[in-house]
């Protein structure tokens, strides 16, 4: 499999996390499209940029149809196993294993592969206002459960 | 001798609760078509899936106590909101308590300035709608279960709603939640823009992490303005590319669905059938029609071949109807955007008509599914997505699998820039043959060998199981295929992180290895590990 491979029908890329933003920009760049990034560090790899929550991306609140990161593949850090979620537009499979992915800072699993959401550079732009929710800290609770979610991830076999 | 209702009340005082038999009949199952059949045939009637009690907590520590309860003597519990799933999330046993979300049912603040919605679980969806339209907002989430569901329940399952086109599914409109996971522990989890969010774990988790007790929701301006397109293609493919550019040029109509030819023809006339036999006396009683139905039913690939060679020229083409809605004058020109967009592509304009007929129509589909079983016949549906690249293989290999043993029709009502679900519909019966005394038993096996069969295909084809349904019992069975063996176990970790001794909801999501009744006569056993509920 190439490190990056377009789907241009479905607009998406799927992408080796060691590429940089700046790689796979210029890469879709030559095909018409982008990743729509306003702001994020372009020398950061795909790898480590979703790791920190994916910054620059465009925001759901602005087009709630639309989502960033369509599948993935992941090694569990603990156990190197292989964890891979099927590229699909919304799913109702159960918990939605992105989370344990997305901004985790590669806490649980670090990720090899991404599918993500790319532009057509003359799409419409689809802006709907919303004050977005300020990132709140996680209290004692949320803190305890990831811990414990660390936990029986590192004996899930 | 000590119930389990008695044995609560002494633990868990002032949280009002029943055993009478008339409520456990009524909380023994969802609308799983499947577990209907069982109900026909006899051999599933609801006795052995009768819960021990019902209770209905009232605040956030009324359900931090219940889950302290269960915890301390081990003791199941199914958290339930108005039950209309239709995948066998809720089938409780005699030892289960069933929680009954709705007398949590409070709007506890709307924020203008955001505009949120902070409400407890149990509030029914359609009220609340109209609530929230008296203020000048719209959730915007119109699942066709709105009059017998909660809130609550849509978020457990992920739910979609016939908006999602402009407003996305409920994981989209959910800011954050208060939860009691099955430890006990009450949680608040929130939408982060960057950084670690864990909220998209219990959303979808149907029940197996946490109870859900209260949910902030993203607001909209309620619309005051509606526009209306409908168009005919040649073919199924050319209107799901017509629907594909739409989304990928920006367009957010809020409700796009596309009709393959039969359930088009359905779409332009159903309707008005269904008013003329409303009218009639027994309208719904399974007489001739009935019998003719079960004639039809048996042979359905025959029909299936039959519809397919007719295809558009009798039934007038695939059809896709459109509303756009906002605050003004916008929704016409999206409108008439969209329509040079689609002619350009060679379709037909067809008036605001069918669309119009929809939207009038929009919850009825839910009601006609009774006297289908009511003849002898049975009918299901199937919520399958992908990405657009993938769309073909899907609707073609999950048609053919379908259409191999029941009678089949499809639309395609939630699109996205990068893909789409497709909601097949089919209805069967015992095959030729069948003697009286074996029908249900025959048609049993027909409904579990189409089921597992176009399971399979979907898995194939790339897509998920599910795109608004959940998994529950009836895809529980596949779910190991698109998960994969680590994805199992990685979703186990989380159930045990969440819920350590498994209490929440035993059954739904992992099933047991146990074989299971639904899925042994197809000769299809479960694929996923679990052994204990899940919480291994």
């Amino acid at each position: 499999m190439n490190r990056i491979e377009i789907d241009r029908t479905s607009l998406l890329v799927d992408v080796a996390a060691d590429v940089t933003l700046d790689e796979l920009e210029s890469t879709l760049s030559r095909e018409g499209c982008t990743l729509y990034l306003d702001g994020a560090s372009t020398s950061a790899t795909v790898g480590s940029w979703l790791a920190e929550g994916a910054r620059g991306a465009r925001s759901p609140y602005a087009d709630p149809a639309d989502h960033l990161l369509a599948g993935f593949e992941a090694t569990n850090v603990a156990t190197k196993e292989e964890l891979f979620v099927r590229a699909a537009p919304r799913k109702s499979v159960g918990p939605d294993l992105v989370a344990l992915v997305l901004g985790m800072r590669e806490r649980f699993f670090v990720v090899r592969r991404a599918t993500l959401r790319i532009f057509l550079y003359d799409a419409t732009t689809v802006n709907l206002p919303f004050v977005a929710p300020v990132d709140a800290d996680a209290g004692d609770a949320e803190r305890a459960l990831l811990t414990r979610i660390g936990e029986e991830l590192a004996r899930a076999t | 001798m000590t119930t389990l209702l008695s044995r609560f009340s002494n633990e868990v005082p002032g949280v009002r609760g029943t055993d009478e038999r008339v409520d456990k009949v009524a909380y023994a199952r969802d609308l799983w078509p499947r577990h209907h059949l069982a109900i026909r045939s006899g051999a599933g009637a609801s006795g052995p899936n009768e819960p021990g009690a019902i209770v209905w907590p009232e605040s956030t520590e009324d359900v931090q106590r219940i889950v302290a309860f269960c915890n301390k003597t081990g003791t199941k519990l199914v958290p339930f909101g108005a039950g209309s799933g239709v995948c066998g999330g809720v089938l409780p046993g005699r030892d289960v308590l069933i929680l009954d979300m709705k007398r949590m049912a409070k709007l506890v603040s709307i924020d203008r300035s955001a505009p949120t919605l902070t409400v407890e679980p149990g509030y029914m969806g359609l009220p609340l709608e109209d609530e929230l339209g008296r203020q000048g907002y719209t959730l915007g989430h119109f699942p066709s279960s709105i009059v017998c569901s909660t809130i609550g329940g849509w978020i457990a399952g992920r739910s979609a709603g016939q908006c999602s086109g402009k407003y996305g599914k409920i994981e989209d409109m959910v800011v954050s939640i208060e939860c009691v996971t099955g430890k006990g522990e009450r949680l608040t989890l929130a939408r982060r823009g960057h950084g670690p969010s864990l909220l998209p774990l219990v959303i979808g988790s149907e029940g197996t992490l946490a109870v859900i007790t209260q949910a902030t929701m993203r607001l909209h301006p309620k619309p005051v303005a509606r526009a209306f397109a409908a168009f005919a293609f040649s073919s199924t493919e050319a209107g799901w590319e017509g629907m594909r550019d739409l989304f990928q040029a920006g367009m957010r109509p809020a409700v796009a669905r596309l009709y393959d030819p039969f359930d088009a023809m359905l779409a332009r006339q159903g309707t008005v059938k269904a008013e003329k036999k409303a009218k009639g006396p027994g309208a719904a009683a399974p007489g001739m029609g009935g019998s003719v139905l079960r004639q039809i039913l048996r042979v359905p690939s025959a029909m299936n071949a039959i519809i397919e060679g007719l295809g558009s020229q009798v039934f007038g083409g695939a059809l896709l109807v459109l509303v756009f809605e906002g605050e003004g004058a916008e929704c016409e020109a999206e409108a008439a955007l969209a329509r040079r967009r689609l002619e350009a592509r060679g379709a037909r304009y067809e008036g605001e008509g069918p669309a119009r007929k929809w939207l009038a129509h929009r919850y009825s589909v839910s009601y006609r599914q009774a006297p289908v079983f009511a003849s002898g016949a049975f009918s299901d549906t199937m919520e399958v997505a992908a990405s657009w690249s993938k769309l073909g293989a899907l609707y073609d290999g999950v048609r053919k699998a379908l259409g191999k043993n029941v009678f089949v029709m499809a639309h395609f009502s939630h699109a996205y820039p990068d893909g789409c679900c497709i909601y097949f519909s089919f209805a069967g019966s015992a095959p030729p043959g069948t003697k009286d005394g074996s029908w249900d038993e025959a048609s049993e096996a027909v409904y579990d060998r189409t089921w597992q069969a176009a399971l399979g295909a979907a898995v194939d084809a790339g897509a998920t199981l599910a795109h608004h349904h959940g998994v529950g019992r009836s895809k529980a069975p596949k779910l190991a295929a698109e998960l994969g063996s680590t994805g199992i176990s990685t979703a186990k970790a989380v159930k045990r992180a969440f819920d350590p001794n498994g209490i929440l909801n035993p059954g739904a999501l992992f099933p047991p290895i146990a074989p299971d009744p639904y899925t042994k006569r197809a000769g299809t056993g479960p694929e996923s590990l679990a052994t204990d509920g899940g919480a291994s």
